[in-house]
């Protein structure tokens, strides 16, 4: 993968991580 | 599409930006909030301790990684992190008294900074124009609170406003992915920076032609607008009174209302948009802080670390944005961000009238 198809997608692979990191936060401590 | 500059080329003097301007500031946050957490508190929270004003468990990381994701995602299609941070932190992280609002707010007053810097070097800058929409916002920040600590106070319907707030964001982002192919290049408010004709280094500076009689004429490029002060002060007021009330800064609103009302193009915004945060911000803040008490009114402090370490990723997180924003597909983030703040938005305001099954 070259550096601008990585650029171009960050912000998707940025929001799955929030999804990830959020739900991680959930089942930890809710 | 934008023939982008080569990043190979660009990169020495990115990494020396990010080197002597950035990381100052990003460090300089994170201290600040290990200061502030034993100032206020005597010792760091985290996710064994809870941050006791926000009463909530949460590493420190998972603080300024929302700050950084929030910032990012949301400078990319031209917002800023409170927006999103805000109903994260009350939704996610379980932060939903009344503190969450100023601690958003210290958020909001600190991640502009960055940008303003950038902004002032390539000559988006006028303080002719910032100046009565910023004396608005101070107004608005002083009176915003006020209506926290009153109307707004119960969660209920602090939620239900902010979700009248992202739901106008939300469906504004989907108008814009919708329109994004058809009539961007041609629409008032696309973004018309000099870059194209003159190289990224070239200087256009947002010029004041006259000002006399309460009206402000402005120049940039060939175009010019006559802005009346007293309503760039009531602009600036009324915005100021909602996002201080809610704890955001206020761009959510007064770029819509720039580029509809007086069809100002992007370029120009920031030298009145980005002084205005700044400016709510701070107001809001002390108000807060040291206003309200004044009047009888209970104060309600931010917790203090909290902002300054989301802060330190938002600040890190639009910094990014704002090198990388020409690789990325705009109208598709548009649309997801815009699909999942109007989700949210809406679910906000539903939450007053009907029993979710699940928790907002």
């Amino acid at each position: 993968m070259d550096k601008r198809t990585f650029l171009a997608y960050l912000p998707f692979i940025v929001l799955f991580v929030a999804v990830l990191v959020a739900i991680y936060h959930i089942k930890v401590y809710w | 599409m934008i023939e982008a500059p080569a990043i190979a080329t660009s990169r020495p003097s990115i990494a020396r930006e990010f080197l002597f301007q950035q990381v100052p500031l990003i460090l300089a946050t994170l201290i600040l909030g290990v200061i502030a957490a034993h100032w206020q508190h005597g010792f760091v929270p985290d996710g064994e301790r809870a941050f006791p004003i926000a009463g909530v468990r949460v590493p420190v990381w998972h603080v300024i990684w929302m700050g950084a994701w929030t910032g990012y995602t949301m400078a990319l299609v031209g917002e800023a992190a409170g927006i999103f941070a805000l109903p994260y932190s009350m939704s996610v992280l379980q932060f939903s008294n009344q503190h969450v609002t100023p601690s958003t707010q210290l958020l909001t007053f600190l991640n502009p900074f960055g940008a303003l810097l950038g902004f002032r070097r390539s000559g988006q800058w006028n303080l002719d124009f910032a100046r009565w929409i910023c004396i608005g916002g101070a107004v608005g920040g002083l009176i915003g609170p006020f209506l926290r600590s009153t109307l707004l106070a119960a969660a209920d319907p602090f939620r239900f406003t902010l979700g009248l707030a992202l739901a106008f964001v939300g469906f504004n982002l989907l108008y814009k992915s919708m329109h994004g192919f058809s009539s961007a290049a041609r629409a008032a408010g696309t973004n018309k920076a000099p870059a194209a004709a003159d190289g990224p280094q070239a200087k256009f500076h947002i010029r004041t032609l006259s000002k006399q009689g309460g009206r402000l004429t402005i120049g940039y490029l060939d175009d010019t607008w006559t802005l009346t002060q007293w309503k760039l002060f009531m602009t600036g007021a009324l915005v100021g009174i909602i996002a201080s009330a809610l704890g955001v800064g206020g761009g959510f609103l007064l770029v819509p209302i720039f580029v509809a009302i007086y069809r100002l193009p992007m370029y120009v915004l920031p030298a009145a948009t980005i002084p205005f945060v700044i400016v709510l911000s701070a107001v809001g803040l002390l108000t807060y802080s040291l206003v309200l008490p004044m009047f009888g009114a209970k104060a309600i402090p931010p917790e203090w670390a909290w902002g300054f370490f989301a802060a330190s990723g938002g600040i890190f997180g639009s910094w990014v944005a704002s090198k990388t924003q020409l690789y990325v597909p705009e109208h598709l983030l548009k649309l997801m961000l815009g699909a999942v703040t109007a989700v949210v938005g809406v679910l906000y305001v539903m939450s007053l009238f009907v029993a979710l099954p699940f928790r907002v």
